[in-house]
């Protein structure tokens, strides 16, 4: 099977069926070769997935040169190495340490970035649709606007790029309003 | 000075580095001068690494909604399949040392076995050449007992010459085994005679029978 493409075409039954086909095998193997506990075992291999699912998407993973199940131990091999130092690193109760570890990894201006990445991360989640699926398409799948409207159902084109400034706004302002809160706890 | 939705489009062209040669030098400007436009870039590179952060973390909440209706993980993944192969691997080795440890002690058994018939053979063939066609010197009893009453005859030497007569008995019949043995012990008895009894005869018979 060819499971990039798959992703691509039906991302969320191709996951779901990497999922149940490896799960028990791989924390199976966490658990003996890695000494780690059945929920950290899982946090990892549910990390493992969504790393292969966003290389793919992100076009970093074109093809795959050893099978499915090779690539995902390899990944969970190596998130058990970083489990812990990068545990350290997360400054807050984050609900996915080890995918807010895998984001902030990517990220080249790292320090003046991370406070404001933190902030919108607590605004998008709260911000709702259809502005977070718009926000999620146009700026993590690349899609084009036609293609939003498309999806989701919108009158035309403009109607999704007026809807998308009106998010942003939302959105930044909500940051705005976030800090100000922050800053008024500290005080 | 505001936002405006212009300026969002060019910012995100900018952010993925889609602005042409002359754009770009005027944004580089305007980015250097207006504190607005530079806060905003970096809010919509962060918003970039938001909406991937976002939609990662959908993706984990739906892979552990479908664990959580999935049940326990079973424990039949290769993990217990290479415990298995390590256990059967374990319990051949254990099985190998076991028949190996047999096989050495049974080795040795045999080995042990043929060393005495290797040796009882060597040990039997010099005693024929020791003992076949050799006369010994016939034993006194009969005479002693004729002679005198047994009771002159010291317990000591009537076991010397009851022992010496079976070993005459075991040669004579070819039985250089029992016969040496025998012998060797009547000889041990007649030095002691000799010693406590200082009875010539006894001295002659004895260098009789090494002769």
């Amino acid at each position: 099977m060819n499971w990039i493409e798959h992703i691509k075409n039906d991302e969320n039954r191709a996951l779901k069926e990497l999922y149940t086909m490896y799960r028990d095998d791989c924390v199976q193997w966490l658990q003996l070769k890695q000494n780690l506990q059945v929920e950290d075992a899982k946090e990892i291999f549910q990390t493992a997935v969504v790393v292969l699912y966003d290389n793919v998407i992100s076009g970093k993973l074109e093809e795959l040169n050893s099978n499915i199940k090779s690539y995902l131990f390899g990944i969970c091999k190596n998130k058990v190495y970083e489990l812990y130092r990068q545990q350290k690193r997360v400054r807050h109760q984050e609900l996915f340490p080890t995918i807010h570890a895998y984001v902030m990894d990517d990220i080249n201006e790292k320090e003046a970035l991370e406070s404001e990445i933190e902030d919108m991360n607590t605004a998008l989640t709260a911000l709702g649709d259809p502005c977070r699926s718009i926000i999620q398409l146009f700026y993590y799948k690349k899609m084009s606007m036609d293609d939003i409207t498309s999806l989701m159902g919108y009158k035309n084109r403009d109607t999704t790029k007026n809807l998308k400034y009106k998010c942003i706004k939302r959105l930044q302002k909500a940051v705005r309003e976030h800090k100000v809160i922050t800053i008024g706890d500290n005080r | 000075m505001a936002i405006t939705d212009k300026d969002i489009d060019t910012i995100d062209q900018y952010v993925n580095g889609l602005l042409s040669r002359d754009d770009l030098v005027k944004f580089e400007r305007r980015l250097e001068q207006e504190d607005a436009i530079a806060l905003q870039v970096v809010s919509m590179k962060a918003l970039r690494h938001s909406a991937k952060a976002s939609v990662l973390r959908d993706k984990m909440k739906m892979l552990q909604q479908w664990d959580a209706g999935m049940g326990e993980v079973e424990a039949s993944g290769s993990g217990q399949e290479e415990d298995k192969e390590v256990n059967q691997e374990a319990a051949k080795v254990k099985k190998i040392s076991w028949l190996k440890y047999a096989a050495v002690v049974a080795v040795l058994i045999v080995v042990m076995y043929a060393g005495k018939l290797w040796m009882d053979g060597v040990e039997l063939e010099r005693l024929e050449q020791k003992y076949a066609g050799v006369e010994l010197p016939a034993s006194d009893i009969n005479r002693t007992r004729s002679a005198t009453s047994t009771d002159d005859i010291s317990p000591l030497k009537l076991r010397a010459y009851n022992i010496y007569d079976l070993a005459l008995i075991e040669l004579e019949q070819g039985n250089y085994r029992e016969g040496d043995r025998y012998l060797r012990e009547s000889l041990k008895l007649f030095e002691e005679v000799l010693e406590k009894e200082k009875d010539t005869s006894i001295e002659i018979l004895i260098n009789a029978i090494n002769q």
